[in-house]
């Protein structure tokens, strides 16, 4: 069966300066595939500059790879006809990060409502429309008549970041790509906006990849991880096994900073070891070898492939060693089996 | 290191506080009516502590962060109270009075750090410009040395006293404002959600370098944010905003073992563990608006405790141990929170003894279930 978006291979390089050019490898030889049949919630976590949002960037089509390829529903991305781009534009769906900067501040928020509507053709009449707003508007736990007619800046952030769902959600996707949807709300209103990207998963069989720097959230909402450090993969597999039994050390420290909302815990027991740049995002080795806290030699000079930790948990790192080695294409194995 | 515990001082009796804030009231006019966004909030800081302010969008936090470096701008005005930094009344201060006494007394380490410093000019002249204004008998000399010290002092490389801010990472933005905030050795520092941008390792080490400064320098500070994880992890006091007031304050591990405000209790249980997976539990409904604030208690629409006298009547301060203090009608009932959340728990597993310990997450009328 062909996967309904897949990237294969994909890497995403970024110059700077003319004459000797500075590179960047944001993305470096990522593969992951989303299918329709069995719908997922993948997580993405990683801190800033790991690559996350590039490889958003690249499944919402917005940027293409640098080498590799992407493939939708079993073509090209760059060789797509019209009407498949059309059709590409409406399975696939994005939720962003600033619910103040997704909005025109001169429209009224039904604007981003009744846009996409019209593109794709939705409703007949003006009443179904106004039917479909409000259907979707209440999926997401809003009131219609509280919302429509209201200007962005008279609603919440947590309203106006249900919205972007609920538009979402108007076009029937099969794909959301929600790069950092809560990271920009209250804490107390992250809860009701993570349970409508979850009910849309759920009712409508959506495939979600949950782009976050937010393990804890990750946790709840996602059935598989994927941890990405400096464009490469570090850890991968079922949420709950990589959450609380982390092999990496970058994945470690990931969950060491979470600030866990209890007195009785210490927050940071391992120290950061700030990036001193000798492991460059071009380098042959380890890229996290140089935040290390257990480097070993042989990580400055080979990366390490990925180790079975477990059937459900593969991580990129020679302290694994011992658990049998994966080919970097079968960590896509190892995640469908979360 | 931990940016948290090892900070944690206790203040002896009978020192002075550093700042104390006493019923201070801001009001803003506008086209449709007075709004409050600071209602009688009464506070004191002692050297060396630290002090979280907490609350959602709109709670008033912010407004107290400019009303206490007095950066409230009309139609903003601060319509009671006083600020008191050590013996200087910030209030009364005359306009020329307050510019010399802001940065040189209390510090601001704002939001946006990206939006706080200045495109076009290296961070070498922002930092510089801070010591010229106030310390105006410094040498060209001095003032380099001060500023590669105060780089130091942040964990930056003195290099970057010459790059533009587009040439920083977001927590080196953030590193510079710290300098810029803590140049002139102010005795009150406010981090106005210094780290709200940030992911979560340069949080980290964000908030240990405030940590580490706070300790060398013994500066008090004040941390504004909405994250519980952050504040327990930090801070020693908590002070709960709520609609402009304050619903409680107290020692952080006595507000977070035995909250005494449904309010702090739900904020606590909002934030997800690696418990349960899959059960958020959001704060439902949204802050009231201010123009239109409910008769009583402010929080009554939010409440799932919610009793007859919350509509009535506005609940008064109540002192309980060590200095903690909350606003709600549940501490004059027997049990008080902690009962009727026990209660509750037990009635849930009374219902569904297979789900008890689920059921307990997701009690309350009027919260939104788990899901999973």
């Amino acid at each position: 069966m062909t996967a309904l978006l897949e990237l294969r291979n994909c890497s995403k390089v970024y110059k700077s300066g003319f004459f000797s050019p500075k590179v960047t490898v944001a993305l470096d030889d990522f593969s992951l595939t989303i299918d329709e049949a069995n719908p997922t919630i993948t997580a993405v976590v990683g801190e800033s500059g790991s690559g996350k949002s590039t490889l958003g960037s690249l499944l919402m089509g917005f940027i293409g790879p640098s080498s590799g390829q992407v493939f939708y529903r079993g073509k090209d991305m760059t060789t797509l006809s019209g009407a498949e781009r059309w059709q590409f534009r409406q399975d696939v769906q994005a939720i962003f990060q600033d619910p103040f900067a997704a909005y025109n501040p001169f429209y009224t928020v039904d604007h981003v409502l009744t846009v996409p509507i019209r593109k794709f053709g939705l409703a007949r009449n003006k009443e179904e429309a106004r039917e479909k707003m409000g259907e979707a508007l209440r999926k997401v736990g809003l009131r219609p008549e509280e919302i429509l007619g209201r200007y962005p800046h008279q609603l919440s952030g947590g309203q106006r970041q249900r919205i972007i769902v609920a538009r979402a959600m108007l076009l029937k996707p099969k794909i959301i790509v929600a790069d950092e949807p809560v990271s920009m709300v209250d804490a107390s209103l992250r809860a009701t906006i993570l349970e409508s990207i979850y009910t849309l998963h759920k009712e409508l069989g959506v495939s979600v990849l949950y782009i976050t720097h937010d393990l804890t959230t990750a946790y709840h909402v996602s059935n598989q991880i994927v941890v990405l450090y400096k464009g490469s993969v570090m850890e991968g597999g079922e949420v709950s096994n990589v959450v609380k039994q982390p092999q990496h050390p970058y994945t470690r420290l990931l969950i060491d900073s979470i600030p866990w909302p209890d007195v009785s815990l210490q927050w940071g027991k391992e120290p950061v070891i700030k990036d001193d740049g000798s492991s460059p995002t071009t380098t042959t080795g380890c890229k996290f070898a140089s935040r290390c806290p257990h480097v070993m030699p042989k990580c400055r000079e080979v990366a390490p492939t990925f180790f079975e930790v477990n059937s459900q948990q593969a991580s990129a790192c020679y302290l694994s060693e011992s658990s049998p080695a994966l080919a970097k294409s079968d960590l896509q194995r190892v995640l469908n089996k979360a | 290191m931990s940016a948290g515990s090892t900070g944690r001082s206790g203040v002896a009796s009978g020192t002075k506080p550093v700042l104390s804030v006493e019923d201070l009231c801001v009001d803003y006019y506008t086209d449709a009516g007075r709004v409050r966004a600071c209602d009688h909030v009464t506070f004191n800081l002692y050297p060396g502590q630290r002090l979280g302010l907490v609350g959602e969008s709109g709670s008033g936090k912010s407004t107290i962060a400019l009303a206490l470096m007095r950066m409230i701008k009309p139609p903003g005005r601060i319509s009671g109270g006083r600020v008191m930094v050590g013996d200087d009344n910030l209030t009364t201060m005359s306009d020329d009075e307050i510019r010399s006494a802001r940065m040189r007394l209390i510090g601001m380490v704002p939001q946006a750090a990206m939006s706080a410093l200045n495109p076009v000019i290296r961070i070498r002249a922002q930092i510089q410009d801070v010591l010229q204004v106030h310390e105006p008998n410094l040498t060209y000399s001095q003032v380099q040395a001060r500023i590669i010290e105060v780089l130091e002092a942040v964990e930056l490389r003195q290099e970057v006293a010459n790059l533009y801010p587009h040439e920083l990472s977001g927590g080196m933005k953030q590193r510079v404002c710290i300098a810029i905030a803590v140049a002139l050795r102010p005795k009150v520092i406010i981090a106005d959600e210094p780290t709200s941008a940030l992911d979560v390792i340069v949080q980290r080490q964000v908030m240990e370098t405030i940590g580490r400064l706070q300790r060398e320098m013994n500066i008090a500070v004040v941390l504004i944010g909405h994250d519980m994880g952050l504040m327990a992890q930090f801070v020693d006091h908590l002070a709960v905003m709520y609609a402009g007031k304050l619903a409680e304050i107290g020692p952080t591990p006595t507000l977070f073992a035995k909250p005494n405000h449904p309010y702090t209790h739900m904020l606590i249980s909002s934030l997800p563990t690696l418990g349960q997976k899959g059960v958020f539990r959001g704060i439902p409904g949204i802050t009231p608006s201010l123009l239109a604030l409910p008769t009583g208690c402010y929080f009554r629409t939010r409440c799932p405790y919610v009793m007859d006298v919350c509509s009535s009547q506005a609940p008064t301060q109540v002192a309980f141990d060590g200095g903690h203090v909350a606003s709600c009608h549940l501490s004059s009932i027997p049990g008080g929170l902690t009962g009727r959340v026990e209660a509750e728990r037990d009635a849930e597993a009374k219902l569904d003894p297979a789900n008890a310990e689920k059921g307990a997450g997701e009690a309350g009328p009027n919260r939104t279930g788990g899901f999973s």
